[in-house]
């Protein structure tokens, strides 16, 4: 895994999330509005612990499992995870995993 | 024979094991000569406390103190329950008490690392090291005497506990047994969870059964990481394993290229798909992604069952492949197979063998000819004695008739038909929906929606099949007419209860009060509002449909 030297911003967190979560529900990440809620998506609990674990491996953040419930839309948790980075500098951004 | 302790007693070896894959990676292992030693000492622990015949709830983390435990059980002649273990807090508990009190159960075991936290089910540690396995003596078994108890049936507060017997248990493993033909099963390899039928018996009491080693691992550990799974087969060279189509579908989803190039599938003989609607594309899929990795499309065993006939009903034997055909859409929802070349793909699920099977009419006209949709009733010495202290569910569900092949016809609450002797299932009138291979009870989802919104009217919730085979769930909730921006509220907090319930996605629609039927005895009629729905004939006040659900409306004839 290469880690990210520059630090993440918002946007390119947002832009990760989105390719994730297309990935996991199949389809084109045009079609994910980053303001609407996932579940409208179809997102279920298995893709919600997923996405914790892709979080875990390229962005270095332990999250809870309710991470799309506690924070339902892509700009929520894009949010919470630029507010948990900002406040642990031995993290890193989401690297070139795939 | 005609007791599964005594059969897998004489299968026990130290060239056979147990191997537990844990979420780290390291693993655990017990060869059955060790399983039947600490099977031994925790009968003898069971025993001495008086528990003969007593049911036993079993809450357990994926592992092999399960297996220990359950074998336990059996070696004790102790009605084993094995359930999932609960996540800390009320609800879950509370749904622990209704099953106790369901199945008479008095006492809870558990491993040592979640005694403390389920103190409050007063559960224990069945220590297989404080008893003495030479102790034991085989209790009197026979192929009635009950075996375990399978809560897979009815709701959270209405639970049903299949009774299953020695009996039943060997009958279906020896199906199981004979699907392999001239190659029997060496290695299996699974994530099922224990408490779930196939989990229970496709993998773990199968591989006692056969004589074959089993690697397994958590059902969390697979979701989260389901290249784990195929590398477990990888690694251990296993021949056969079990999953519901969801599992092959995650893992065509979810595995990159670079997982992929370390993956050898060649050892696979038998890939069983079960335990919820079979979609042949997830089957193409996953030949294509793996096909590099050696994996044979000759591999399939798709299959049907149910934990009232222990677990299989029918499945396709080794080496058979997979059978698609393709039929008029149309013509299925008038409950009636016509081959059409671009039509909806069904998936066969296997030849009836071993076990008697009819499909009746819904018309209650008695048997249809091949090729017409009713309900799959099942005869044979696989299907279970009756639902756990309930003599009216139980003669509804089994039927008591003395022309049936051993007395008794089960009635599946399934739909299909039979054609050129393959089995092909269409759906259910059973209300459970089954998303992801798990159960789900609309009664449960009614009543999550309840608690979102108490001031609401009643609900009925239903599953759809979309347009890509996969289940989803709908909720039909009366409410007072309102402000159309109250209406998006009530709304949004009725989704976002039940999705972050149960996890689940869910397509609502608001309606108004008396919208929701009733039978005259005041029972839902969820079949009916489900046939409303689907026909575009109720009005909504506000709704929130999936597309691939709103694309289903006025489509079905």
């Amino acid at each position: 895994m290469n880690a990210a030297s520059d630090p993440m911003s918002p946007g390119d967190l947002r832009r990760w999330l989105i390719e994730r979560v297309a990935a996991y529900l199949g389809l084109p990440p045009a079609e994910i509005d980053p303001t609407v809620k996932l579940r409208t998506y179809g997102l279920d609990s298995i893709h919600s612990l997923s996405l914790c674990v892709d979080v875990e491996e390229a962005v270095g953040l332990l999250v809870e499992p309710t991470l799309a419930w506690d924070h339902p839309t892509i700009e929520d948790i894009a949010a919470h995870l630029a507010d948990l980075l900002s406040r642990d500098p031995t993290t890193r951004g989401p690297a070139d995993t795939e | 024979m005609t007791d599964f302790v005594t059969h897998i007693r004489s299968r026990i070896s130290d060239d056979r094991e147990f191997v537990f894959v844990r979420d780290d990676g390291g693993t655990a292992r017990l060869t059955f000569a060790e399983l039947d030693r600490r099977a031994r000492a925790t009968a003898v622990w069971l025993a001495g406390r008086g528990l003969t015949d007593q049911p036993v709830l079993l809450l357990y983390p994926a592992g092999l103190d399960f297996t220990v435990a359950f074998l336990g059980c059996l070696y004790a002649r102790v009605p084993a329950i094995p359930a999932p273990l609960p996540d800390a807090g009320a609800p879950h508990a509370s749904r622990v008490r209704t099953l106790m009190r369901d199945a008479g159960a008095r006492l809870v075991l558990t491993d040592p690392g979640h005694v403390s936290e389920l103190s409050d089910l007063s559960a224990h540690v069945a220590d297989h090291a404080v008893a003495d396995p030479d102790a034991w003596t085989p209790p009197a078994l026979s192929d009635a005497t009950i075996a375990y108890l399978q809560y897979t049936s009815g709701s959270t507060s209405d639970p049903r506990g299949v009774e299953v017997s020695h009996g039943n248990l060997l009958h279906n493993l020896e199906l199981f047994r004979l699907l392999a033909r001239n190659t029997p099963v060496r290695r299996l390899a699974g994530w099922l969870p224990h408490y779930h039928d196939m989990g229970l018996v496709g993998l773990q009491l199968q591989a006692l059964h056969a004589g074959a080693g089993l690697v397994f691992m958590s059902p969390t550990a697979f979701v989260a990481r389901p290249v784990r799974w195929l590398e477990m087969i990888s690694r251990y060279g296993a021949d056969w394993t079990v999953s519901p189509d969801f599992g092959y579908a995650w893992c065509t989803r979810r595995i990159t290229d670079e997982q992929l190039a370390g993956l050898d599938l060649s050892t696979l003989t038998m890939a069983v798909s079960g335990a919820e609607p079979i979609r042949a594309g997830t089957l193409a899929e996953f030949e294509r992604r793996f096909a590099p990795a050696g994996f044979r499309p000759t591999t399939w065993n798709p299959g049907y069952g149910l934990a009232e006939c222990t677990l299989m009903v029918t499945c396709v034997p080794q080496g058979q492949g997979v059978t698609v055909r393709r039929f008029d859409p149309s013509a299925l929802q008038r409950n009636r197979a016509v081959p059409a070349p671009e039509g909806t793909p069904l998936v066969a699920c296997g030849p009836v063998s071993g076990l008697d099977l009819r499909i009746v009419g819904l018309d209650g006209s008695g048997n249809v000819a091949d090729g017409e949709i009713g309900e799959i009733w099942v005869a044979g010495p696989s299907v279970a004695l009756g639902y756990r202290g309930r003599p009216a569910e139980t003669r509804a569900v089994f039927l008591a008739d003395d022309s049936a092949p051993h007395g008794r016809w089960l009635r599946t609450g399934d739909l299909g038909f039979l054609l050129d002797g393959q089995l092909y299932v269409t759906g259910r009138i059973k209300d459970v929906i089954i998303v992801n291979g798990r159960n789900l009870y609309p009664q449960d989802l009614e009543e999550a929606a309840a608690r979102a919104n108490p001031a609401a009217g009643r609900s009925a919730a239903f599953g759809v099949r979309r347009g890509d085979g996969r289940e989803h769930v709908v909720l039909v909730q009366e409410v007072r007419r309102g402000q159309s921006g109250a209406l998006g509220e009530t709304a949004e907090r009725i989704m976002d209860r039940v999705t972050r319930e149960f996890g689940i996605p869910l397509s609502l629609m608001l309606v108004p009060r008396g919208a929701v039927r009733q039978t005259t005895s005041g029972k839902l009629r969820r079949r009916h509002m489900r046939e409303l729905f689907l026909n575009g004939r109720l009005t909504p006040l506000h709704a929130e449909l999936e597309p691939a659900v709103n694309d289903l409306l006025g489509t079905v004839a």
